[in-house]
């Protein structure tokens, strides 16, 4: 089964899905992330071929790792606009023919839906009114409202509750 | 059925039309957004040309009438000091236009005034016939406690308090409603009640109480939220609520606990289900999420649609509208929450672990 491994987490998919992790396209890193005043892209996309399905995955896992200051942008805004310059790298992977990625773009591509899923492990609180720091009908609904002509029901997942998504995922130490 | 509202320099409102949905109608906006407004404009024209067929007694709507009426009925439910105060605030001379369209097109009714309007609107288009149904408006304060001598107190003197709470006090003092309604009655009474731990009862010197199985309890000595639930309780035991044609209500989270807020949530579909449009103005994101939920499930056949009032750099507002919550732009009160939990984490991150 296709495995894949970020931010301490590792996302199983199932057979015959295609996966990739789209930041580390030589496509992406050289060329595209510079271009355009700069462009941002999801952890991984993940193409269910049976349904026509292109997942766009980013996972954040705040258990170890803070939100700094420098984190300038709100978190639901930084996934929203990851997912919008994902979409256009695939789509301008697929049109230059010259690198490597460029037929798995032009197969992910030929979805008919998308799908966006945004994994976060919460960073620990210490306090009763803030058992957990950010709530997850919060996250999810600002993403329906930013994301809704991509995919209306974005997925909010973490370890302990995956909500039913393909895959399945697991904690590293 | 009201099918939409046009408010041209109304208030804060520079030209903006609501579509209303035929069963629920949620404006969801911040302090000062304009959503009383929108409830209040819509009550006052439905609240004259349901009360011009009774003072007409069968004879059809006139000019003359129409303009009368709703110059007394904005002055008394807005409160401004001419009726030229409600054109929107910008330099120079204004005219303000408000109108209503109904299914039934020979109730559309609209009116103008100007800037300088002392205490006369203009009719335009004049309707041809008289609206059937009776609006209720509840305001975002309880009235059971002030009820006893309040309507005469409002009709013999010159009271600085909106006219919907007149209003709203004759519906309280109804008898309450008897024979071939009362089982329908009894299921939107049961979550109310189970909530207030009791029933409410109106004695002859009209003083209410809430009954419990235990007690009877004077309404002041019981809880600020239980007593505005306890205000559409008796709306309903009464039948004054589900004789009506529209429901318009200004904030029923205001000072209610979330567990009472999921009750209310829960009359909100019923009344609509019962076939009253209703109308509803919020920022509470807990009742939001409670009407999402009821949406999802069991109410799922109310057509409802979603309003979101944005309030502009330069002041103005401007109306998203839709089917669902996500269409109505940003939601202050999400937003406030998602940013207390990054202030949280802030506060965390710099404190030292325990």
């Amino acid at each position: 089964m296709p495995t894949l491994y970020e931010a301490n987490i590792t996302c199983t998919f199932p057979d015959g899905w295609e996966v990739t992790k789209y930041d580390d396209w030589a496509f992406y890193r050289n060329r595209f992330s510079s271009s355009c005043c700069g462009n941002k892209g999801v952890d991984f996309l993940a193409y269910d071929h049976e349904n026509r399905t292109l997942w766009l995955i980013e996972l954040k896992d705040y258990r170890q790792f803070q939100r700094t200051k420098d984190d300038t942008i709100s978190l639901w805004d930084e996934v929203a606009i990851k997912v919008r310059d994902t979409l256009a790298g695939l789509f301008a992977a697929k049109v230059d023919r010259a690198h490597e990625d460029q037929p798995y773009a032009a197969r992910v591509l030929k979805a008919t839906k998308l799908r966006v899923a945004f994994h976060m492990e919460q960073p620990r609180t210490h306090s009763k009114l803030f058992r957990r720091a950010y709530k997850r009908e919060d996250i999810r609904q600002k993403l329906r409202q930013l994301l809704k002509p991509i995919d209306p029901h974005p997925r909010v997942v973490e370890l302990a509750s995956m909500d039913a998504v393909p895959w399945i995922a697991d904690s590293h130490p | 059925m009201l099918k939409s509202l046009h408010l041209k320099n109304f208030t804060v409102f520079a030209d903006a039309t609501f579509d209303f949905g035929k069963h629920l109608n949620i404006i969801v906006g911040e302090n000062g957004s304009g959503k009383s407004h929108v409830l209040k404009a819509a009550y006052c024209v439905m609240a004259v040309s349901s009360g011009g067929a009774k003072d007409s007694v069968g004879g059809n709507p006139t000019k003359s009438y129409l303009q009368t009426a709703l110059a007394n009925k904005l002055r008394d439910v807005f409160k401004p000091d001419s009726i030229g105060r409600l054109a929107r605030r910008q330099a120079g001379r204004n005219r303000s236009e408000v109108a209503c369209q109904f299914d039934k097109t020979s109730c559309n009714l609209g009116f103008s005034f100007n800037t300088s309007s002392k205490s006369e609107v203009v009719v335009e288009p004049s309707p041809d016939a008289w609206i059937g149904a009776v609006p209720v408006y509840l305001p975002t304060r309880e009235l059971l406690s002030i009820f006893p001598g309040f309507v005469s107190l409002y009709e013999t003197t010159h009271l600085q308090f909106e006219e919907t709470w007149r209003d709203t006090a004759i519906l309280l003092g109804a008898p309450l409603a008897k024979g071939g309604r009362a089982k329908h009655i009894r299921d939107l009474l049961q979550p109310l009640e189970e909530a207030m731990g009791g029933t409410v009862e109106l004695d002859e010197a009209g003083r209410f109480y809430l009954k419990t199985k235990t007690s009877r309890i004077e309404i002041h000595l019981v809880a600020e939220g239980l007593r505005k639930l306890a205000m559409i309780a008796r709306l309903i035991a009464t039948g004054s609520l589900l004789d009506k044609g529209y429901l318009f209500w200004d904030e029923p989270e205001a000072n209610l606990n979330p567990k009472i807020v999921k009750a209310v949530a829960r009359t909100i579909f019923q009344v609509a289900q019962s076939g009253i449009q209703v109308f509803i103005a919020t920022h509470s994101l807990f009742l939001l999420r409670e009407l999402y939920i009821l949406q999802n499930q069991e109410f799922s056949h109310i057509n409802t649609r979603c309003f979101g009032l944005h309030i502009g750099s330069d002041g103005a507002i401007s109306v998203q509208q839709g089917a669902t919550m996500d269409d109505i732009g940003d939601i202050t009160a999400l937003d406030e929450e998602l940013q207390q939990s990054d202030r949280y984490l802030n506060t965390e991150n710099n404190a030292p672990l325990p």
